[in-house]
């Protein structure tokens, strides 16, 4: 009798302690991540033909396939989009392993973009940063692997030809330079007051946009600098930007100069809904070069765009073509650019991105 | 069947009954456990689903809305009418501006669209999106045709890429519908919406975070599932077959697509099962060992005790009848046995006791009967003698044997005491044969030969009677019954350890079969014999001596037919302290 009832209270102390334990449950959060780390790999007949050739030069591992990484810091635009779809096609073309990832304008997730990518074996790699300064321990751990490093339209704060390859990028000092200059010729009008649309402040590029256009103004004394806010390379913050200066400066200024097109065509946007009239009472310049923007120049309410190429394919795979076969490579490559205005935008539309 | 102890049987009864009790128990509380967890996952993952899954109907919901907020636009009616420029200026500039005011809306809106998109049959085309168009007719894809074909919403479950804009790959899934121009009623193109699959993953993982679920998205006609916690279609399981340790569970969102969790509850309970185990193990092992000494203790308090009256009964005989047994246990059975066991003993000890008195007064009744029966035979003879020898002016003679007679009897009686020394027993018996001899002159002569020392005559204690009857048995069977003349020898001495009375006469002598019979008799102690008439006596002298000394002591008789006749007295040199105290029980 004793031992059954025993036996009972037992059996009931096990089931509640069980009951206790069992509410609790593992939290199996996914360690995958929200990375997007995608991998193309080719078609095996096509780089069969370029291995069997001979022995893959600057083959790190050995293993026969030349892999390329490239560590995008955002697909935040067609200027991003075409960037990404250009190095993929010409990686493609060349028959290199194209493995990409997408910082998502996280500085902090770029790094581990880059860690996830050394990891994989890359023979060489490819970092368009995000932040100058942050963006260095990524170099670093590709210098320790020995996987060279070639950065893309923007510069970082390490050496150069020491801590990586070279720099390809457009020449921004030239793009807010050509900007002042092409207003100078075609502004026509006596005086210039100048609102200029930054963007995200941290690269060089934006750094460079302004240091060049700020130059050219210097070389004007008909222009002046009215105002300088960051518009984020984003058109609807460049949109509520631009109406605040609206309403700041009561519309007194006649140019807006915008480090990107998208931006410009939030400045449009806001002008037109403040009843000013871009392209005719109100100049945009602008930089990049996107279809949409080429579209407003023919339509008149864009006045200028000195580009930005973003197919940088052709250039980047040379560069390190040349730096595998022990070439002397340039510490800062520049991509071709040229001036849009309506005098040549619907021939240029065909080639804008 | 082998016999066992009660105690072992015990232990291992309740131990079985233990182990066959927790295992029970054990079995009953880990199934129903098991269904509890079940359950519980059931329960929980269908609160997650439908979490989810009004999440995502949300979505499709705002979707909608968003959709039909487009088509009632007023911005975006004017613009589907106004579609007559004289060059492509117009287009552009209207592009421009309701490109930016698509975007405004739809980031206004909501963030989980990726893009929205309206598409008109003359070729115009708007976006919300920061990516450039495809380069591509999108009027002659299905798609297209799909939703401007049907007045109802249309939605595309998963595919690879976007529809409308040219971006890096990710896969999709859209709302569209029809767009008509108000003013004609006129279908002029389409409305579209797309979405990543990857919001599915973001809706399911702020809401699943706890529990270990697989989500997978489908539409019925599609072949493949959008598994949404890795984001990657899978092949479509259409086997809806539950598997074991699995537990899958649908439901249908509201535009007809089918969320399915699947989850292992196996998985999930893995940890539990573990600590269960161990629970269980740790439980087993004090459960088993408290079992054991349980049934130990248990078995003990019964057996004990039992152990305890065996050892009494062993112990008890005649002697020790009256010694009780006290036995401290709370088992009412057992105190039953023990105070029956008391009381049988004593009952047997009480029995014993009567016995004891029965034959202790059989005997005398045998011994006051046999004074009885010789006395006043052997009276009236010996009176009609004395008469006799009166008669014939013997006076002498007759003066010897009434003398002779007088101290006969002053032995005999002998204060009433049943035992006598030897001297006086031997003295007795030569005043009988003296007063035999007397009254049978001519045909009976005696003689005594005393071969032991007097002292020793003196102090050895006897019953009394146990010469006389033999002496008697030998004038009346042995000599008188012949009819010729005999002589009658009467010897003490001491062999060995033993004292020898040898009464030996020469007459008529027992039978070979008979004698063999009498001394069988003798042997045994017996009492009675069929086959003798005469022997009366002799087993009853025999059995007083083996009464008082022991089984060592009593009668041998020897003979040959015709010739003689010795029975052999066989008695101790000396008593023994308890035969002194057996002298004092039989006088009281």
């Amino acid at each position: 009798m004793k031992r059954k009832v025993l036996a009972a209270v037992l059996s009931i102390t096990l089931f509640a302690s069980l009951g206790v334990t069992g509410c609790s449950k593992d939290d199996g959060a996914d360690a995958a991540g929200t990375g997007e780390i995608t991998t193309e790999t080719e078609e095996a007949s096509e780089t069969e033909t370029a291995a069997a050739d001979s022995e893959v030069k600057g083959d790190i591992n050995g293993d026969g396939i030349f892999r390329v990484g490239f560590s995008e810091l955002a697909i935040d635009g067609a200027w991003r989009v075409a960037q990404v779809e250009s190095m993929e096609s010409v990686a493609k073309e060349k028959g290199y392993e194209f493995v990409m990832a997408n910082a998502e304008l996280d500085t902090a997730k770029q790094l581990s973009d880059v860690e996830d990518l050394l990891a994989q074996d890359l023979d060489f790699l490819f970092i368009a940063p995000m932040d100058m300064e942050a963006i260095v321990p990524a170099i670093e751990a590709a210098k320790t692997k020995g996987v060279p490093v070639i950065l893309l339209d923007r510069e970082a704060a390490a050496t150069a030809g020491e801590d990586y390859i070279c720099t390809i990028l457009s020449d921004y000092l030239w793009q807010g330079e050509t900007c002042a200059d092409w207003l100078n010729e075609n502004g026509g009008s006596d005086s210039y007051k100048i609102v200029q649309i930054t963007g995200k402040v941290g690269g060089s590029d934006v750094r460079d946009r302004q240091a060049g256009f700020e130059t050219g103004v210097a070389k004007y004394d008909n222009m002046e600098i009215i105002a300088t806010q960051s518009g984020e390379w984003s058109r609807t913050e460049a949109q509520k930007v631009m109406q605040n200066i609206i309403q700041s400066t009561g519309g007194d200024f006649n140019v807006v100069y915008c480090h990107n097109d998208e931006m410009a065509l939030g400045v449009v946007l806001a002008l037109k809904a403040a009843g000013m009239n871009p392209g005719t009472d109100v100049k945009v310049l602008a930089i990049d070069g996107q279809a949409e923007a080429v579209e407003a120049i023919i339509a008149g309410e864009i006045n200028c765009i000195a580009t930005c190429n973003p197919r940088f394919g052709p250039t980047a795979f040379e560069t390190m073509e040349k730096y595998l076969n022990g070439e002397n490579i340039d510490l800062i490559i520049n991509n071709a650019e040229y001036i849009i205005d309506s005098s040549n935008a619907e021939e240029k539309l065909a080639d804008a991105f | 069947m082998g016999k066992v102890s009660i105690e072992k049987r015990l232990r291992e009864l309740f131990i079985a009954t233990a182990v066959v009790a927790m295992a029970m128990s054990i079995t009953i509380s880990t199934i129903f456990y098991i269904n509890n967890i079940i359950k519980t996952a059931k329960d929980n993952i269908n609160a997650t689903m439908d979490y989810n899954g009004a999440e995502i109907n949300k979505i499709i919901a705002e979707g909608i809305e968003f959709l039909s907020i487009l088509e009632n636009d007023i911005t975006i009616q004017q613009a589907i009418r106004e579609n007559d420029f004289e060059n492509e200026k117009g287009i552009y500039a209207q592009r421009i501006s309701l490109n930016s005011y698509l975007r405004i809306l739809a980031n206004n809106y909501s963030e989980d669209m990726d893009g929205t998109y309206l598409l008109l049959d003359d070729g115009r085309s708007f976006k919300s999106s920061v990516y450039p168009f495809r380069n591509d007719d999108f009027q002659n894809k299905k798609w297209y045709q799909g939703i401007i074909s049907q007045e109802n919403i249309r939605y595309d479950f998963g595919y690879e890429g976007t529809r409308v804009i040219s971006n890096i790959v990710y896969p999709c899934f859209s709302i569209g519908r029809q767009i008509r121009n108000y003013k004609t009623g006129e279908v002029v193109g389409i409305i579209i919406i797309e979405y990543k699959m990857e919001i599915l993953k973001k809706i399911i993982e702020k809401n699943s975070s706890t529990i270990n679920l697989d989500f997978s998205v489908c539409d019925e006609i599609t072949d493949r599932d959008w598994d949404v916690l890795h984001n990657k279609f899978i092949e479509k399981d259409n086997t809806r077959r539950e598997k074991l340790g699995i537990i899958t569970l649908r439901q249908s969102l509201e535009n007809g697509w089918i969320i399915t969790a699947k989850s292992s509850w196996f998985q999930m309970i893995k940890r539990e099962l573990l600590i269960t185990g161990m629970i269980i193990f740790i439980g087993i092992i004090i459960i088993t060992t408290a079992s054991v000494i349980f049934a130990i203790r248990f078995s003990k308090a019964i057996t004990a005790p039992l152990h305890e009256v065996l050892l009494h009964m062993e112990n008890i005989d005649q002697d020790n009848l009256k010694k009780t047994i006290a036995i401290n246990t709370k088992f009412i059975e057992m105190e039953k046995l023990v105070s029956g066991l008391n009381e049988m003993t004593s009952q047997i000890n009480d029995l014993f006791e009567k016995g004891r008195m029965v034959e202790q007064d059989m005997r005398k009744a045998h011994f006051m009967a046999l004074q009885a029966q010789i006395n006043p035979h052997f009276l009236y003879n010996t009176l009609d003698h004395i008469a006799w020898q009166i008669r014939v002016n013997m006076y002498d003679e007759a003066l010897a044997s009434i003398i002779a007679l007088a101290k006969f009897f002053r032995l005999a009686l002998n204060m009433g005491e049943e035992l006598i020394t030897l001297e006086k027993e031997l003295e007795h018996t030569n005043y009988y044969l003296q007063i035999q001899t007397a009254r049978f002159k001519d045909e009976i002569s005696y003689q005594m030969n005393m071969e032991m020392e007097q002292n020793k005559l003196k102090e050895l204690v006897v019953p009394k009677f146990i010469l006389q009857p033999l002496v008697e048995n030998s004038i009346y069977h042995g000599i008188r019954d012949v009819g010729e003349t005999g002589k009658i020898t009467v010897s003490v001495r001491e062999v060995d350890q033993y004292t020898y009375i040898l009464i030996h006469d020469d007459g008529a002598g027992i039978p070979k079969e008979k004698l063999k019979s009498l001394n069988e008799s003798l042997m045994k102690g017996e009492i009675n014999n069929r086959d003798t008439d005469k022997g009366y006596g002799i087993l009853n002298v025999n059995q007083r001596i083996k009464y008082l000394f022991g089984m060592d002591y009593g009668l041998v008789i020897e003979s040959i037919e015709g010739k003689f006749t010795t029975v052999k007295v066989l008695l101790p040199l000396a008593n023994i302290d308890s035969q002194i105290v057996q002298k004092h029980k039989i006088h009281k």
